[in-house]
């Protein structure tokens, strides 16, 4: 199921603005794309034509092959892409969490069996559990438990892409943790993921790719690496770079030696234990060297075991120890 | 997502006469206006009003599409009113009759002078809107009110209430048109079906607004108890309010036009150009 932008401008009335001008873009099956930009980049704007909420003034937008300027194909194309927007929950409105979900599937025409099944499918893929809250008022959730049920009654529609404008907004650390894995378990089970984030970190370590707006046009466009080694240019449109690569222009400063780009704590983290690893491994050989004879040569295997460690702080320690 | 630029009760920035004028002037004119429109039951008492109506426009220099675009949203009452008054009015020619429904030449009278009136009103309220601060406003109607404080009316919590509502006015647009798309984005359809269909898809709309509303309340109390707010008693304001020229001549304009329409509605009574009544 490919999105594909064709020359889309929109402005929300005649004498504003343009929000989104000349935006050419194409959203391939199962890919997890990122949106960043700056508040008022027009990623909000985008987000909505996915599914012909809103229609372009100029331009057209196509979803598997159907043109949303047709209203038929809007409504045949909202069943298979769900967009949840930001703070979903303010969207909230039956008495039981079972009801609210329902209400998707019910609009879709289908029967009470497959409803019912479609309604525990849903909350179960967001981690909660149907005897317990299925009979509950949402408004007496959590706000976190509020959200998951929000995107459980998007996700009841069983669409095949799923647009997520800013889904952990608002939320404690935890809750944040909770949709973001729930967001990267929907990817890896197949779905489209479109996700606006102003997370560097999120976008970097989940996208596929990235799609940078800047005053409603597209800036950039491609893997993450690649976007985030035009760090100037992020700079210049109010935007950063991950921590991760923040942190690691921060070490090569101070003299490490960290050959790779890297935009996550993981590659960070494996970058230092290479550069820690192979530093102390030639400690090791300038000792051995020193002190010569058997112990020279034990020295020298210690520091072999140290080099081929994985853990950087097993092999700091041993060579501070000495 | 603003969609507010055409939304009744906004502020259109400016520094006219109109604009610089004292609250309370404006308040008391436009409600000698208001009570002017009801009485103007015939085309001239109408024209009386439309001149008035225009005057004050020109004077605040606000573009005259930007009042009409502002009263649009609205325009569903006039077209209602319009056709009530066709369809019920059963006078002069009658070419038409169904049960109690009567379409006559008399008809077409009543729902021309009568939506011009509702809509001259509309206009009235707006250019009081377009022309005052919502702060302005409040303060306005609170020292209106306040001589009827002595009786037990809350004058400023009043006052308070009404520029709080008028705030929060395109803020709820802003958050029912996102709730639509919300719903509609989980398949919802709102303008089509049956009445009952589309009397049910009201639920999934205004009850999140509900929702939305309280939050906001509560949000805006707790915002503005800790800036110590306790309501009128030792309030004082920063602006004390007075009246000057504009306003004078504001209650001379407002004077003036309640004479012609008198005058026009004497004449008319007394036979000069019968027919029109």
């Amino acid at each position: 199921m490919s999105v594909v932008f064709q020359d889309v401008s929109y402005a929300y009335g005649a004498d504003q603005p343009p929000a989104l001008s000349h935006v050419s873009l194409t959203i391939p099956d199962g890919q997890f794309l990122g949106v960043i930009g700056h508040t008022g980049s027009g990623k909000s704007t985008l987000v909505q034509h996915m599914n012909g909420l809103l229609q372009p003034t100029s331009g057209r937008v196509i979803v598997d092959g159907l043109d949303l300027a047709d209203r038929r194909s809007r409504h045949e194309v909202r069943r298979h892409v769900g967009v949840a927007f930001q703070y979903p929950e303010y969207q909230l409105f039956a008495a039981t969490v079972r009801e609210d979900v329902a209400f998707g599937p019910t609009n879709l025409g289908l029967g009470a069996a497959e409803v019912d099944g479609r309604v525990r499918r849903a909350l179960e893929r967001v981690g909660l559990a149907y005897d317990e809250v299925a009979e509950r008022s949402p408004f007496h959730l959590s706000g976190g438990q509020q959200r998951r049920v929000a995107l459980a009654g998007i996700l009841a529609m069983e669409p095949r892409t799923i647009v997520l404008d800013e889904p952990m907004a608002g939320l404690d650390p935890r809750g944040c943790e909770d949709i973001l894995g729930l967001v990267h378990r929907l990817h890896e089970d197949g779905m489209t993921v479109v996700m606006v984030s102003h997370s560097m970190e999120d976008v970097a370590e989940n996208a596929d790719e990235v799609l940078v707006m800047s005053g409603g046009r597209v800036l950039m466009k491609g893997a993450p690496d690649e976007v985030f080694s035009r760090r100037e240019e992020l700079y210049r449109v109010g935007l950063d770079v991950p921590q991760a690569t923040r942190f690691q222009s921060r070490l090569r400063a101070a003299g490490l030696s960290l050959p790779q780009d890297v935009h996550t704590i993981e590659a960070l983290a494996d970058a230092i234990v290479a550069s820690v690893g192979t530093r102390t491994k030639e400690r090791y050989q300038e000792l051995a060297a020193r002190a010569g004879g058997v112990a020279g040569d034990r020295v020298a295997r210690a520091g072999e075991d140290a080099g081929a460690t994985k853990d950087a702080g097993a092999t700091t320690q041993g060579s501070d120890g000495r | 997502m603003r969609l507010g630029a055409t939304v009744f009760g906004r502020y259109y920035a400016g520094d006219s006469v109109v604009h610089r004028m004292d609250p309370r002037a404006k308040l008391l004119i436009v409600l000698v206006y208001m009570v002017a429109a009801v009485l103007a039951v015939d085309l001239w008492g109408v024209a009386v009003l439309a001149a008035f109506t225009l005057a004050c426009v020109l004077l605040s220099r606000i573009p005259l599409r930007e009042v009409f675009d502002s009263v649009k949203p609205l325009l569903f009452i006039l077209v209602f009113t319009a056709l009530l008054n066709v369809l019920t009015v059963s006078e002069g020619t009658v070419y038409w009759h169904w049960a109690m429904l009567t379409i006559s030449s008399g008809g077409f009278w009543h729902a021309l002078v009568f939506t011009l009136r509702v809509g001259l009103m509309l206009f009235g309220a707006s250019l009081l809107t377009l022309t005052t601060t919502t702060i302005d406003l409040a303060d306005g109607i609170e020292a209106l009110l306040k001589p009827f404080a002595r009786v037990g009316l809350p004058a400023h919590e009043l006052a308070m209430m009404t520029s709080i509502a008028l705030r929060f006015l395109p803020t709820f647009l802003d958050e029912g048109v996102k709730i639509k798309r919300a719903q509609e984005s989980r398949g919802a359809t709102f303008d089509e079906g049956g009445p009952w269909q589309r009397l049910k898809m009201l639920v999934p709309l205004l009850s999140p607004l509900f929702a939305s509303a309280f939050r906001h309340a509560n949000e805006l109390s707790m915002a503005m108890e800790s800036r110590c707010y306790h309501g009128a008693e030792g309030r004082t304001s920063l602006r004390a309010l007075r009246f000057g020229r504009a306003d004078y001549v504001g209650f001379a304009m407002a004077i003036v036009m309640v004479v012609l329409l008198v005058v026009t509605r004497v004449m008319l009574s007394a036979g000069v150009t019968g027919h029109f009544a």
